[in-house]
């Protein structure tokens, strides 16, 4: 994040051309229509070379002296000029399309990779945003137009100077002699000014960083009456910053103007010899004419692409913040190789199906499981055994690893040690689709999709029919959301229809852990968000469904919590159950809590 | 505008010398072929030397020139932005005055100057091109000057008109971009039950759905700047054969050398082909529009409040508030449900008071209202009896102390970050603040005292160390009242605990209002309020009976994420930046 003016940035980093290409073009729509974009660009300076021959032709003829017009050249340089205006529309929309296959391409994997994350944490979710949408808009450029024109740097270059070596064996030598030159002052410039531009940019660089700093503070200072002060501190900087990105543009632009002097060098290179060489016949005019006209074209792919330096550096750039959020949201890894939390879950290829957990003990057995921002474990060799019909209150202060306990139940998080066991057997073993069939479970985010109610509850039963529905609305008392659902199961909600708000996302959830044939229920506070009169109700149809039912709830609510045979809670990583009455329990739990 | 001026003549001198390169050659080949004396031709290669060479030379003037220009323009917009954001800062802005945000408005500035640059050297390049080209060819044949010319105009016409075709198929970009923004966070907020009911598919759906109809627009999009280049590269080509037409017309009746003809010719060429530069070049404008209509956006936002003329201080220390019956609506979408409903409040001179309630309740904007960054829709804001709305920017800033959750630490030195509060102060009294903070010993370890540079690049701050600086400042800047905004929202329960304790200890007898959502800090304070969606639900004194203690223990905090420090406050709303203008409450 910087504000230097994006020229001078720009100016000052060099092109960085590497393996990010090689994964953008790994997608095979993606390699396909770049490489269409190279043919239409091959064809396109192909016209231009038929163009410069005709006229050449004609030029040669009215020199000669011929009556009549030259109708078959003329006919070539339309033809040309037809075949040229094709191939640009061709390739504008060969162009468009090839970087929305590249973006669609990062964008599936990118989502793909941090949902396979997102059981283990809450991702970042504007940041995630933010990259797969307007941030891999920068591959427009750089996929559209940048990488094509790479490789038509090298081959239009060299194609032009064959055909010219063809005509006249000694221009070709002159145009390969300047092509080869040009690096050659690329690097030397580029040493001379580099250092010197870089230096300066770090100044550009830091007094950008100033004024974000005094825009991100504004708030204080406007509370504390020094915008005034602060506006002139501004435009100081603003001041400095303009003279030092001037400064700095100097020295950068030296390289453009190296290349374009080479180009305008290199006709006159051409032009001068032929002349002197027309004199004492040694060449045909038509020849040094056509050449005259292909020679500026020479240069132009060079110095296209070396002005889109700029998309290749934010191109690649979107490129590498997509994949650093694919490898991982957390600030840091605990150790280095060390295994975090946030790892996503290993393959889980289990085949036994899985016990009916009302009928078996369900367990954490030794588990160990790891923030990757913190060293401290969140599980430490922790032990919880649920024993069949048995519904257990999980009480602790925030962070101390409640819900991480339920996700690792829920099969959506791994241990870095230790095993979740189901009937004595690892859970890594069972079937996962047959595991999932036993689960209720109720997340910290309840889920809305923008899709109508009914679409809603049937993630969960994707085969209830609507009398199901109803009564599992009914049965969590939502018969008053549905009330106010102007066209009832059939009402579009979430995004792009009616917002529900937290209570009634959780009303939703909760009716649909109700639809699901479930025999363990792992509830994440069943009642945040709910007034007191929704969270009677809830507790009372949960204490009908628990009757037969293995049940694991986290819960702050002393009414949730009455519903546990057993209440634990969980401290420095480990489960401890309170015994004694109720009230004794809160109070041993109250005088420990920070 | 003098130095646009002078980025004009520096393209207009790159122009000529472009075309003179390619006529001047063109001159000495064909003339070359008539085998004339060789002395006649060493002042074309005179020329053609010094075209070659000033063409680069003039280039390079004029991408210096007109970047000296843009820049000149940039620092004024930027004075604009900060103008603008202060007056809309904290509450006008949409979602959180984050860096995020503020950068985007900066590098939007940066966008729409630097579109500013190129949309100016196409125009100045292709007209430049043209101009000279048609007067060259005027002085040989005025019949081809004139073919070249409504052909060159022609092709300028189709440039800019289909520019503006784009327009359209951009706005449906922008549409297609915040579906598709809508769809991440969708897909993101429910990924865990997703996961537990195995409809992964569903998510992958979506994305489809959307890729294709991105793919429909990429085509439809690459068919409009296609046909641009298509038209004016046909044009391009039937100017030249035009020109050539024309020019041959001319040698016929001897009024043209054939050695001109080539000369009008080449010319032609050139010309034309820098005219049919132009859809590219312009197409490469299109992100300064967006960014020129995020600037836009910004412009057009209401102020939320409203600062007078003169100030109307209050009589007697400002050390006590009141709230009479107060309305406010979300100032960007004054449509949705208000953010306080009808709340009434009052402290008396020394009180400290804590409003508490969960994430949404409306307890910053309370603190909002206080500090005039925001106007009520209806009832009384007072601050030591005065309505705020009645005091100056300076006269409020003398008598409220504030401390936001995330006090923001400038990369200065550590006294001018406190002097910031009390320019007044010396260092002395910068010392004692710090003493009466708790941060002597972090200020013993600092190397080189009240002169160590903080912020980015100095010395790191703790979350706990900021919250204390931005105390320090609320106690240099003499305030009778102190407004503490979630004092300990980045910190571990106990040590926010500790720290809140110590804060509060080193108020002294001014009187202070807290934000909080934590109910445990209550025993800390005179006085309790509880708000629940912008309405007062509970009052409680110190001496009143709290019925359960360890109960509040339990039942508080709610809107916590399991995960502590990941989780923003009120981190259960999808997040706001995403979804530009759906939020209700710009506070959180």
């Amino acid at each position: 994040m910087t504000t230097a003016p994006g020229a001078v940035t720009r100016a000052v980093r060099g092109p960085r051309v590497g393996s990010a290409d090689r994964r953008l073009l790994a997608a095979w729509t993606v390699r396909r229509s770049v490489a269409a974009s190279v043919l239409l660009g091959m064809a396109s300076a192909a016209a231009v070379v038929v163009q410069a021959l005709a006229l050449a032709t004609i030029l040669a003829q009215e020199m000669a002296g011929s009556s009549g017009l030259p109708l078959a050249a003329l006919a070539w340089l339309g033809g040309a000029a037809v075949a040229r205006g094709l191939c640009l529309l061709s390739g504008e929309v060969v162009a468009g399309r090839s970087a929305e296959a590249a973006k669609a391409d990062l964008r599936r994997r990118l989502l793909g990779a941090v949902l396979q994350q997102a059981p283990s944490g809450v991702p970042p979710i504007a940041e995630v945003a933010t990259v797969a949408g307007r941030g891999l808009d920068a591959l427009d450029t750089y996929v559209g137009r940048y990488l094509p024109n790479l490789v038509l740097a090298v081959l239009v270059p060299l194609g032009l100077a064959a055909v010219i070596g063809g005509l006249d064996w000694v221009s070709g030598v002159v145009v390969l002699v300047v092509l080869a030159l040009f690096p050659l002052f690329a690097i030397l410039v580029g040493e001379a000014s580099g250092a010197l531009a870089r230096e300066r940019w770090a100044q550009v660089e830091a007094l950008g960083g100033r004024i974000l700093d005094v825009f991100e503070g504004l708030a204080v200072l406007k509370a504390y009456g020094r915008s005034r002060h602060q506006r002139g501190e501004i435009a100081r900087a603003g001041e400095q910053l303009r003279l030092a990105s001037i400064s700095t543009l100097r020295v950068a632009f030296l390289s453009a103007l190296v290349l374009e002097t080479l180009a305008s060098v290199s006709v006159a290179l051409l032009a001068v010899p032929l002349g002197l060489r027309l004199l004492n016949g040694s060449v045909r005019l038509s020849t040094a004419l056509a050449v005259l006209v292909v020679a500026p074209e020479v240069f132009l792919p060079l110095r296209r692409a070396s002005s889109e330096f700029h998309d290749s550096t934010e191109g690649l750039a979107a490129v590498e913040r997509a994949e650093s959020l694919m490898r991982g949201w957390g600030a840091t890894p605990v150790s280095p190789g060390g295994p975090a939390e946030g790892r996503a879950p290993a393959p889980w290829a289990g085949v036994h199906p899985a016990p009916d957990p009302a009928l078996c003990q369900v367990a954490l057995r030794q588990v160990v499981v790891r923030h990757r921002d913190r060293r401290a474990a969140v599980l430490a060799a922790a032990e919880l055994t649920l024993e069949p019909g048995q519904t257990v209150v999980l009480l602790g202060a925030n962070g101390a690893g409640k819900s991480t306990a339920l996700r690792l139940l829920a099969g959506l998080a791994t241990p870095e040690s230790g095993t979740v066991t189901v009937g004595g057997r690892d859970v890594r073993e069972l079937d996962p689709a047959s595991w999932r069939r036993r689960l209720g479970y109720l997340p910290e985010r309840p889920a809305v999709i923008a899709d109508t109610l009914a679409a809603n509850l049937r993630l969960a039963a994707p085969t209830a029919s609507d009398d199901q529905l109803y009564q599992a609305l009914h049965e969590v008392g939502a018969g008053r959301l549905l009330a106010a659902l102007p066209q009832g199961l059939g009402t579009l909600v979430g995004a792009g229809g009616r917002p529900l708000s937290a209570g009634e996302r959780q009303l939703l959830a909760l009716a649909r852990v109700g639809l699901r044939p479930a025999s363990l229920y792992l509830l994440d506070e069943p009642t945040v968000h709910l007034d007191d009169e929704s969270e009677e109700t809830i507790v009372a149809a949960l204490r009908r469904q628990l009757a037969q039912r293995t049940a694991l709830i986290v819960t702050h609510r002393p009414a949730v919590a009455r519903l546990g045979h057993r209440v634990m809670t969980l401290e420095r990583g480990r489960f401890r159950e309170l015994e004694g009455p109720w009230a004794a329990m809160v109070a041993q739990l109250a005088g420990e809590l920070p | 505008m003098r130095s646009l001026a002078a980025a004009s003549a520096a393209g207009t001198a790159s122009a000529i010398a472009g075309i003179g390169l390619l006529a001047t050659s063109g001159w000495l080949i064909t003339r070359a072929s008539q085998r004339p004396p060789i002395f006649e031709l060493s002042v074309a290669i005179g020329m053609v030397q010094a075209f070659a060479l000033g063409r680069g030379l003039s280039r390079y003037l004029q991408r210096l020139t007109v970047h000296g220009a843009v820049l000149g323009r940039l620092t004024r917009l930027r004075l604009w932005l900060f103008d603008r954001i202060e007056e809309l800062v904290p509450n006008g802005l949409p979602g959180r005055a984050s860096g995020a945000l503020l950068s985007g408005f900066l590098s939007d500035a940066e966008a729409v100057v630097e579109a500013l640059a190129k949309g100016f050297n196409a125009l100045v390049d292709s007209g430049a091109s043209l101009g000279a080209g048609v007067l060259l060819v005027a002085l040989l044949d005025p019949g081809a000057a004139a073919v070249l010319l409504t052909v060159g105009v022609l092709m300028v016409l189709t440039a800019i008109l289909t520019s503006r075709l784009g327009r359209a198929s951009a706005r449906a970009a922008t549409t297609l971009r915040s579906e598709l923004a809508e769809a991440v966070v969708e897909a993101l907020v429910t990924a865990p039950e997703l996961l537990a009911y195995d409809r992964q598919d569903l998510v992958a759906e979506r994305l489809e759905q959307i890729h294709r109809a991105a793919r429909g627009l990429a085509t439809r999009q690459g068919l409009v700047a296609g046909s641009a280049r298509l038209l004016t590269t046909w044009l391009g080509g039937a100017g030249l054969i035009g020109t050539l037409l024309a020019a041959v017309a001319a040698r016929s009746s001897g009024r043209l050398s054939p050695v001109l003809l080539a000369v009008v010719a080449l010319v032609a060429l050139v010309a034309l082909d820098q005219v049919a530069a132009l859809p590219l070049a312009l197409a490469s404008t299109g992100s300064g529009n967006a960014a020129a209509r995020r600037l836009g956006e910004l412009a057009g936002l209401r102020a939320p409040a409203r600062e007078p003329a003169f100030d109307h201080p209050p009589p007697g220390p400002a050390n006590w508030v009141a709230l009479d019956d107060v309305v406010v609506f979300p100032p960007l979408d004054p449509g949705a449900g208000p953010i306080l409903d009808g709340i009434s409040l009052a402290t008396t001179p020394g009180q400290r008071l804590a409003l508490v309630g969960p994430s949404g309740a409306g307890k910053t904007t309370v603190l909002s209202l206080l500090l005039h960054f925001l106007e009520p829709s209806k009832g009384r804001v007072t601050v030591g009896g005065v309505e705020t709305s009645e005091m100056t920017r300076a006269g409020l800033a003398g008598r409220l102390g504030w401390v936001p959750p995330e006090t923001p630490i400038f990369s200065a030195s550590l006294r001018s970050n406190l002097q910031l509060a009390g320019p007044q102060a010396g260092d002395q009294d910068l010392v004692v603040a710090l003493r009466r903070v708790g941060l002597e010993p972090w200020f013993q370890l600092l190397p080189s005292g009240l002169d160590t540079r903080l912020g980015a690049g100095g010395s790191a701050v703790s979350a706990g160390e900021r919250q204390r600086l931005g105390l320090a400042r609320a106690l240099l800047s003499r305030a009778e009242l102190l407004l503490l905004d979630e004092p300990g929202a980045h910190l571990d329960p106990s040590t926010a605990m500790a720290t809140l304790e110590e804060l509060l200890a080193a108020a002294d007898t001014r009187s202070v209002v807290l934000v909080t959502h934590d109910q445990a800090t209550v025993d800390l304070v005179d006085e309790v309020v509880s708000l629940r969606a912008g309405r007062v639900v509970g009052r409680r004194t110190r001496g009143g009976h709290p019925t359960d203690e360890a109960m509040r223990h339990l039942a508080g905090r709610p809107g916590q994420g399991e995960d502590g420090p990941a989780v923003p406050p009120g981190g259960f709303e999808p997040p706001t930046v995403a979804l530009e203008g759906r939020r209700s409450d710009p506070l959180s």
